[in-house]
Parts: structure tokens; C-alpha cells; sequence
């Protein structure tokens, strides 16, 4: 499955940059208005609350082993959380590794178990492609720190998922798949009303995702071998929230293009893909998910849950929308780079997502994304795909 | 000289739509309306300042040359032969029958009465639609790939949670307008389906969710949403959209999204209250049209079938859990 | 007029059923019948409780008559519709209207002078299959059509016998049996231009053929070919029918129709699963709508004149050896 000398795992040796050769913006601490965020209720309490507490608890430094947009994203939320910062930046590519710390005012790297013998740090976030998480965060748990953040998904195969909590169970080290739709305050809130019986009893939920086919390193997504195309990738947020807010899911099935064309062709690349997916889940409801890698019209995400008492819907039934929308590709681009979804609130999703790891363990509890949660949002991804694959419904449980 | 046309039955909602339209028609004339219920008729007939017929063979002897069928499903075979005997030319609402043998034993009827038969799908004449087809057709979107669709709407009740009427729920009352849609459009005809249906919404006998998937015969696939799934205090009666995946960008399709938002303390309640074209009217005109110049329907029986296949399908997927080949 | 009066002249089996026919439509009364034959005028009075009359003329000239069907054999066509011409009387008559197109234009023109409806029963178009292959080529599945086939084989004992097997009464197999296959190519093609036929008598039952090949031209450009017997113990009837865009095949009157657009489906349809009128009901029912509501007649004359053209033409084909454009044969 992992492919022979990505740049991220070719071992270039050496001594890193020192880090107090490169200068940086120093992060700015962020304001922070309690209660701004009316709706979240995570259960590890009140972020605000937590934040203020932790600058005279706890201090987080963190080592980043870092390639593409993502890592980038969470350095730059690491920098907005107060007792935590960015020590270390690892990247095989050293120019990438020296303007990412740079940026950020951290020390780069281009040697992973360098860089955490070195750092020693207490969080390791791991945001590589998909095919080497397992590789790296079985790594950064030898190592021992107090916790390790996974990109999602969390693995390419339920194997990888299982190798990473075993290594860190054993490590004794918590890890926590980012699942970063839990921390979205829409799909937070959806949830929250779900629960509370906004609709009534649930009969169907229907989620979109997706723009432009991601432009990114070696074309990463679009080989699915390395990313599982569009199922694995992207929609398999949608998985994580809907297991989440409706439970286990009992069957799939799916039509996608690359899930579809992979049982012919293991090394297919696409730049573009689509996946249509019906999930049926335990408790009777039924969903469906649309993941577009194919449109050029930008990027949007939407959903709604219909009961038997009400509907609720985000960005879905539009009263005056325009009635035909055509989006076509440019002659001479049809390209995007990989697009990263903006829900500006006070305080950003992927910025609540890593604060709450922080703040849990800090506290000691038990984040709300387990490692389990992360390996089965896997599962229900790769059921879709053999489902697109096979032309038939694949059972879960 | 104007085309005359009866109307066979108001038991579904849009017979009063076309009846309306037909009164708009300047080329058009609505001569009557029979209904096995007669006190219907005679309301119907009074609301459309036309006259009722005591039975549909009266309807039949009148000097008309069309009829427009819009009883409940599993009469449509009935109505159909007998207009077809009488030599009556005929629109059929949707869905054409409730089995694949009712709806071929219509198209063969009039085939051999020399009469046309056109299914009312009414969304083929949307101008947002014909936008859609016009990119399509023009090459400049490229091959479909998929089509994610919908077809959702508040749950009727009365006769079309009556199987013995409708022939099911919401899968036969709202497959087949997007069905439709997909054919044209692809020109490509549903090979298989995949369906998930429940009756969570209502938790009676009959399904209130469908969702479909289907791959067609020359390779797009698509899903299509077709439940009863909006809630009463939903602002409107349902939706018509799809997103059709092309190998050059995307275009999307919310048909009835021309609406003025209307919060009223009246009512109670907030609506959406639509000012886009009437597309009953446009149907009902292509309809008359083909009447009076003899030309082809555009759309016709067998347009109608297919869709019905579908709809068959998604039923027997649902009961076995697995691919079903639609013919 | 409330009720049909109607005439019958000649009151064979194909008659009688048509005057049943006419009663049981509820719109029609059988008035007189008159033929020569006193047996059949006897059963056809007793059936209908109706009049004899003596003659053809006799018969039209009565005031309970309002309409006349002439059921004669072929041969005695044209003094019979002269006969309801010169009363003023519309017409049903059985096909073929006459056995030469001079006889037709003779009855055409009585007809027109008179101003009283000349309708041919013209009867195969309405035939479940017939009828629903034109239904197909109107709706567009398969383009327009170019080649058409018939073939129509079978060993009628009728044939070998009594009037049918004279060729003065019969007009020829051409004309008493495929008349109606002529008229139908001419229903899917269009007009026909030229023919080109080959004959022969096999079984020397009939003193006329009792097998022939007809090759037809249309003003469309495309082609027909018939090929009748009544000397084939083998009974078999196929249309094959080809267009610009896909084919259809029937199999005549019973069995299904098959069709095909180039990159589509096969449909097929069995002629026990097709609904509807009867075909001599239908044809009846135009009738009468014509004579009491000046409805447009399914048939009329013309249709019947072309048909017997058809014939004439492959029949001095067959004499003359050439091809015989249809021109020569109205011309006379």
C-alpha cells in the first residue's frame, strides 16, 4: 500500500535548521468573548472557561509532521490556543518544513523521529497523506508523548486503524482522530436539535459535500490507492457525523466513479471523482451522501433531517435560489488547490477541534473522539467503496 | 377550429391544474367532465364553468377529440382502453399504470386505435429544465457522469396511501417525474436499481421514504430522492432538483425555486409563493398542439412506462436488498 | 336520424356478419336484404326479420332504406354501388370495390355526382397488428419506412371452389384475398408508383393464380414485395418492415409485433395483449359516424380504387412481362 519514497518519508539525514535562525511572526493571543458560541455544548465543557484555566495549568508543545494544506491549518489554530505552541515542524520537503515553521515561529525538521527526539513534544499531529498516518503515529507513540492528533481518515485500511490504537494503547498515549465535523457549530447544533427532537422521530438525512477536484502533492488524492478517492477522503465526514448523531450503520451502497473503477484498476488516478452513497442505518433511518470532487462552481456542503414532526435543513431547500445553475470548467483551467471549507465563527472548527484535545487532556477525560470512532468512520468509507466496487449492498454489522 | 377535450376523472390533484390550463388555451376547449363521482363532477364541472357527464361512456359519445385522465393510478388501464376504443387521443397523469402489463396493455390500446398517448410529465416543460437540456445537448458540459436527484414533497394521504389505488407510496408517486428527466437528458435508459425505503415519516403501511440508486445502460449513475418527507409547516409543497455531474462542471437544477418568501401573522406560518411559468399550461399547449397538427407527443406512453419500471423496480430492490435489473 | 335503416345486397356469410354487426353496434336496423341465391335470402330475412327485395334496385329505391352495404362477390360490385348511387344512398361496400380501376372510377364518380358516401372496407389497416405498426412508424421509433415484405400463404379450401374459384367473380386472388395487403403497404408506404409481378398456378385449383410475387416502388423511394398463395398446406403470414432508423416485424393475425429502433430496445407486443375495438366494429362505427354526424370515413373510395390499381398493375405485369407504372393503369 505505501508507496516507495514519498517526500515525507525519505530520510534526508542531517541537522534541522535551527529554529532561532528563522524568524517568524510571533502568534497573536486570540480574543475570546465567553459564551459567543451559544450552541456548543461539547460535554468537556466550556472551551472559553477551559482556555483561561489552562494558561496557568498546562503548557502544550507540539511537533507537527506536516505535508499539504492541513498541517498548515491546524499550526496556525495551535497558534491561537493559548499554553500551546507549535515547537516543531517536520516536512521531508526541507524548503516546506523551513516557510511553515518560519511562519509560525517553530523549528523545522525533515526527519520525523529526529525531530521527536529533539522536541520531546507533548502533542504530535500527524497530517501526512493518508497511506503513512498508521507509519507516523506509530512512531510518535514509541516516543511517548502526552497525545497524538490523527489528520482524517484516520487510515487507509481498517489494519492501519488497528496497528495505531494498538501502538498507542500500548504507549499508554491518547489518540485522536480528527473528525473535525463534530466541531463545525452547524453540524453541532444539527445534531444537538436532532436529539432534542427538533424533527421528531428521524426518517432521513441527506448531506452534500464537496467543489473542485484538490490539486495537491503528487496528485495524492486522486491515486486511490494512496486516498480511497472522494469516500474515504472527504465524505467520510459526513460518515463520522451521521454515525455520530444517528448511530451504527447497518448497510450500504454506493455508485462512485473511482470506488466504481477500482476493482478493474487498483492503480487508477483520477482528477476527478463523485460518489453517491444510501446508508442504511440501525435504528431504520435512511441517508444519503453526495460527495462532488467535479464541481467547478466551488465549495459547498449542505444537509438536512426529515422527521415525522419537522425537517431541518443547512443550506438546503433555497426559496429563491436561482432555478438552473450552470458551473462548467474553463477552457483552459478546470483546476482548483485544495479547497478548505470557511465557517467563520469566533472561534474556528479545526481551532475547537484541537482545543478540545488539549482540554481533555489536560483534564484528564476522555476525548469525545475516540480512536474507535475514527477507525469505524474508516469502515463505513471502505464499505462504500467495495459497495461502488462490487455493485451491491455491503453489510456492516 | 379549436381541439375538444374532456377530462376522465378529478380524483388527482393536478386534473384541476390541466383543467385550468385548458381553459387558458385560447385553441382549446374543455367540453366536460365525468368522475365515478359524480357530485365531483358536477363541482368540478362548475368550477371550470364546463358541464359534467353522467358516466365516462356519455364523455366519450360527446363530439370530443382528447381526453385527459387524471383518476387514481390503477384506474388509469380502464379509462385509458376506453378512450382508446372511442378513438379519443389521450394525456395520462403520472405514473402511467401501477404494473408493467396496465401500462403496456395502454400504449397497445392506442397504438391500436391509432390514438396518442402522452404522460402528463409536466417538469419536461420547465424553462430551467429546457436550460439544462440546451447545455447538455450543446456538448459544452461535456458527457454526464452522475445525477444526484430529488423529488420530495408533503405526503398526499387520501387514496395515494391506498395501494389498492396508487399501486404503493411515495416511491410510485415520485419516481417518475425525475426518472423522466434522467432518460431525456442522458438519453440513456435505467439498466438497474438499488432502493432503501422505510416508513419511518408516517409509520403506516405504506413507504414515505425512497432512495434510489440507478445506473443506467451506458454508464451514468444517480440517486433520486422521491419520499414524502416535508413536514406540514414546510413552506411548500416539495421540490424537483438535480445535480448533474459532467465531465466539464456541474449544473444544478431547482425547478420550483421561484418563489417570493411570504412570514405571514395570518397564517401563522412562512410560504413560499411561486411566480415561475406555469408549466401545466406549457404541457397541456404541446398537448393540444399535437392534437390539432397530428404530430407525435412529445412525450409518450412509453416514456411513461419506463418511469413506471423504475418505480417497480425500486420496490422489488427494497424487498430483496439487492440490485434488481430493471427490465 | 335516430336509427340506421340499412340494405343488404348479397347476403353471404361476409355480409350477413357485417349487417350483425351493424344491429349490435345498437345504432342500426336491418330494413331488406335481396340475392340471388334464395337460400342465403332466406336465412339472411329470418336472421334480421327483415324484407326481401328482388333486386338491388328495388331494394335502394325503399323508403325504409337509408343505407346500403354491398356484400356481392366482386364481380357484381359496380351495379350494385351504381345501383345505391343512382338512390342516393351511402355505401358500405366489401372490398375490393371493383375488379378494374375503370370500374372504380365508374362507382367513384356515381358516388361524387350523387353526393352519398362511397366507404370501402378496407379492413386489414384495423387489424391489431396493422393498426399498431402504423402507430409505430407515426410516433417516430424507427425513422420512415423503406422496405416493406409480405408474406401471406395458406390453402383456403374457399378458394378451390364455387364463385371465389372464378376469376370473373373473384377477380383473381390479387384482388378478392390481397387487396387488402396491397392496401396496407400502401397505408405504411405511401402512394405506389410502378410493380413488377411474377404469377403462377400450382395447384390448378382456381382459374386464376394461386401464387404471385408482387414488387412494388413507392413515391417515397422505398419498395414492397408480396408474395401471395393459396396453394401453401403451410399456412404462414410475416411482415417485415425495414425504416431509416430500426425494423418491425408482425405476424399478421395472431402471434406479436416486434420492433426496433437501431441503438434501442427491442419492444414486443402479443396481439392477445392488445384492447380494443373490433376491427370490423371499428370500420362500421366510421361508417355509420360518417353518414349520421358527417364524421370523416375511415375508408372511401379512392383508398379501394388504389388498392384495385395495385392489382391491375401486377396483373398486366404478369401478362406483359415489364414493370407497369401505376399512371398507365388510372390513365384508362
Amino acid at each position: 500500500m505505501v508507496p516507495e519514497s514519498p517526500r515525507f518519508v525519505q530520510r534526508q539525514g542531517g541537522i534541522p535548521r535551527d529554529a532561532e535562525n528563522v524568524t517568524g511572526e510571533a502568534s497573536a493571543p486570540l480574543l475570546t468573548v465567553p459564551g459567543a458560541d451559544p450552541c456548543w455544548d461539547d460535554s468537556a465543557g466550556s472551551v472559553t472557561r477551559d482556555r483561561q484555566r489552562r494558561e496557568g495549568l498546562d503548557m502544550f508543545r507540539i511537533a507537527m509532521i506536516v505535508c499539504g494544506g492541513m498541517g498548515g491549518t491546524h499550526a496556525r489554530c495551535y497558534g491561537n490556543i493559548p499554553g500551546a505552541e507549535v515547537a516543531a515542524v517536520m516536512d521531508s520537503d526541507s524548503e516546506a518544513a523551513s516557510r511553515l515553521a518560519a511562519s509560525i515561529g517553530a523549528r523545522p525538521f525533515t526527519d520525523a523521529d529526529a525531530m521527536l527526539s529533539a522536541v520531546k513534544p507533548d502533542i504530535v499531529d500527524v497530517c501526512v497523506p493518508t497511506p503513512w498516518h498508521a507509519e507516523y503515529v506509530c512512531l510518535a507513540a514509541a516516543h511517548r508523548p502526552r497525545g497524538i492528533v490523527v489528520e482524517k481518515p484516520m487510515g487507509r485500511t481498517i489494519a492501519d486503524c488497528e496497528r495505531m490504537i494498538a501502538a498507542c494503547a500500548e504507549a499508554g498515549v491518547p489518540l485522536f482522530p480528527a473528525q473535525v465535523l463534530r466541531f463545525f457549530p452547524e453540524f453541532a447544533a444539527a445534531r444537538s436539535q436532532v436529539l432534542a427532537g427538533a424533527v421528531g422521530e428521524v426518517a432521513c438525512v441527506r448531506t452534500r459535500r464537496g467543489g473542485p477536484f484538490p490539486r495537491a502533492w503528487r496528485n495524492w488524492y486522486g491515486k486511490y490507492a494512496w486516498s480511497g478517492g472522494i469516500a474515504l477522503d472527504l465524505i467520510i465526514h459526513d460518515f463520522d457525523w451521521l454515525r455520530w448523531t444517528f448511530g451504527e450503520v447497518e448497510r450500504v451502497y454506493a455508485r462512485g466513479l473511482s470506488a466504481g473503477q477500482s476493482a478493474t484498476n487498483p492503480e487508477l488516478e483520477v482528477e476527478k471523482d463523485y460518489a453517491l452513497v444510501t446508508l442504511r442505518f440501525v435504528s431504520g433511518v435512511i441517508g444519503h451522501v453526495e460527495g462532488t470532487w467535479a464541481d467547478p462552481g466551488g465549495f459547498k456542503v449542505s444537509f438536512e433531517v426529515a422527521g415525522n414532526e419537522g425537517l431541518l435543513e443547512y443550506s438546503f431547500n433555497q426559496p429563491a435560489s436561482p432555478p438552473y445553475i450552470a458551473a462548467l470548467e474553463l477552457a483552459d483551467s478546470g483546476r482548483a488547490a485544495v479547497p478548505v471549507p470557511e465557517s467563520p465563527t469566533a472561534v474556528n472548527p479545526y481551532q475547537r477541534e484541537l482545543e478540545h484535545f488539549l482540554d481533555c487532556l489536560a483534564k484528564g477525560v476522555a476525548p469525545s473522539v475516540t480512536p474507535e470512532d475514527g477507525m469505524e468512520a474508516v469502515r463505513i468509507a471502505l464499505a462504500v467503496n467495495e459497495s461502488a466496487a462490487h455493485n451491491q449492498a455491503v453489510a456492516l454489522r | 377550429m379549436s381541439v375538444r377535450i374532456g377530462i376522465m376523472s378529478m380524483a388527482h390533484m393536478h386534473a384541476y391544474s390541466y383543467a385550468g390550463a385548458i381553459n387558458e388555451i385560447a385553441e382549446a376547449e374543455l367540453v366536460g367532465i365525468a368522475d365515478h363521482d359524480l357530485a365531483r363532477a358536477r363541482e368540478s364541472a362548475a368550477q371550470f364553468s364546463t358541464q359534467a357527464f353522467a358516466s365516462y361512456e356519455d364523455l366519450l359519445k360527446a363530439d370530443i377529440q382528447a381526453v385527459v385522465i387524471g383518476s387514481e393510478n390503477v384506474r388509469h388501464r380502464e379509462l385509458c382502453e376506453m378512450a382508446a376504443a372511442a378513438g379519443k387521443h389521450i394525456l395520462c397523469e403520472k405514473p402511467l399504470a401501477t404494473t408493467v402489463a396496465d401500462a403496456e396493455a395502454m400504449i397497445a390500446a392506442c397504438r391500436y386505435a391509432g390514438v396518442q398517448l402522452m404522460t402528463a410529465f409536466p417538469c419536461r416543460f420547465s424553462p430551467a429544465m429546457a436550460r439544462l437540456k440546451a447545455t447538455v445537448d450543446s456538448g459544452q458540459a461535456g458527457a454526464i457522469l452522475a445525477i444526484r436527484g430529488t423529488n420530495r414533497g408533503r405526503c398526499p394521504f387520501g387514496w395515494f396511501v391506498q395501494k389498492e389505488l396508487s399501486g404503493g407510496g411515495a416511491v410510485i408517486d415520485h419516481t417518475v417525474h425525475v426518472t423522466d428527466l434522467m432518460r431525456w437528458i442522458t438519453g440513456q435508459e435505467v439498466a438497474e436499481v438499488y432502493a432503501e425505503t422505510s416508513n419511518r415519516m408516517f409509520g403506516q403501511d405504506f413507504e414515505d421514504i425512497g432512495f434510489l440508486t440507478m445506473a443506467f445502460d451506458k454508464g451514468v449513475f444517480a440517486t433520486l430522492d422521491s419520499s414524502w418527507s416535508r413536514p406540514k409547516s414546510f413552506p411548500t409543497w416539495g421540490d424537483v432538483t438535480m445535480n448533474v455531474t459532467c465531465e466539464r462542471g456541474v449544473l444544478t437544477l431547482d425547478m420550483f425555486s421561484q418563489n417570493l418568501v411570504v412570514y405571514s401573522d395570518r397564517t401563522g406560518g412562512v410560504s413560499w409563493v411561486p411566480w415561475g411559468s406555469n408549466i401545466d399550461l406549457l404541457m397541456l399547449q404541446s398537448f393540444v398542439a399535437a392534437v390539432r397538427d397530428g404530430t407525435p407527443v412529445p412525450i409518450t406512453g412509453e416514456d411513461g412506462l419506463r418511469a413506471v419500471e423504475v418505480a417497480l423496480a425500486a420496490y422489488r430492490s427494497a424487498e430483496s436488498g439487492k440490485v434488481v435489473a430493471v427490465r | 336520424m335516430d336509427y340506421v335503416n340499412i340494405g343488404v345486397i348479397g347476403c353471404g356469410n361476409m355480409a350477413r356478419d357485417l349487417a350483425r354487426r351493424c344491429v349490435k353496434l345498437g345504432r342500426c336496423r336491418v330494413a331488406a336484404v335481396t340475392d340471388p341465391d334464395p337460400e342465403s335470402l332466406a336465412a339472411a330475412a329470418s336472421e334480421f326479420m327483415a324484407d326481401t327485395a328482388a333486386s338491388a334496385e328495388e331494394l335502394c329505391n325503399r323508403p325504409d332504406v337509408d343505407a346500403v352495404i354491398v356484400g356481392s362477390p366482386p364481380g357484381a360490385h359496380l351495379d350494385n354501388v351504381l345501383a345505391a348511387a343512382a338512390a342516393r344512398r351511402p355505401i358500405f361496400c366489401e372490398k375490393p370495390l371493383g375488379v378494374t380501376v375503370a370500374e372504380c372510377d365508374q362507382m367513384i364518380a356515381a358516388c361524387d355526382e350523387a353526393g352519398v358516401l362511397l366507404f370501402v372496407g378496407q379492413v386489414l389497416r384495423l387489424f391489431p397488428l396493422f393498426a399498431y405498426s402504423r402507430s409505430v412508424i407515426n410516433e417516430g421509433h424507427i425513422g420512415e419506412p423503406r422496405a416493406i415484405s409480405v408474406i401471406r400463404a395458406g390453402y383456403g379450401q374457399a378458394f378451390h371452389s364455387g364463385w371465389r374459384a372464378k376469376r370473373k367473380l373473384a377477380g383473381g386472388l390479387l384482388l378478392e384475398v390481397n387487396v387488402h395487403e396491397l392496401d396496407y403497404m400502401r397505408f405504411i408506404m405511401g402512394e405506389p408508383v410502378r410493380v413488377y409481378a411474377l404469377m403462377d398456378n400450382i395447384m390448378r385449383g382456381m382459374d386464376y393464380e394461386d401464387q404471385a410475387y408482387v414488387l412494388l416502388e413507392f413515391e417515397n423511394g422505398g419498395t414492397g414485395c408480396l408474395h401471395t398463395s393459396m396453394s401453401s398446406p403451410i399456412g404462414e403470414y410475416r411482415v417485415h418492415l425495414q425504416s431509416t432508423k430500426g425494423n418491425l416485424v408482425h405476424g399478421g393475425f395472431s402471434g406479436s409485433l416486434r420492433y426496433q429502433p437501431v441503438d434501442g430496445q427491442v419492444t414486443e407486443v402479443l396481439q392477445a395483449d392488445i384492447s380494443g375495438l373490433n376491427p370490423y366494429d371499428r370500420e362500421l362505427s366510421s361508417w355509420i359516424e360518417a353518414i349520421t354526424n358527417d364524421a370523416k370515413p375511415l375508408f372511401t373510395g379512392h383508398d379501394g380504387r388504389m388498392a384495385v390499381a395495385m392489382a391491375e398493375c401486377a396483373y398486366r405485369s404478369a401478362d406483359e412481362k415489364r414493370p407497369v407504372a401505376v399512371s398507365e393503369v388510372l390513365a384508362t
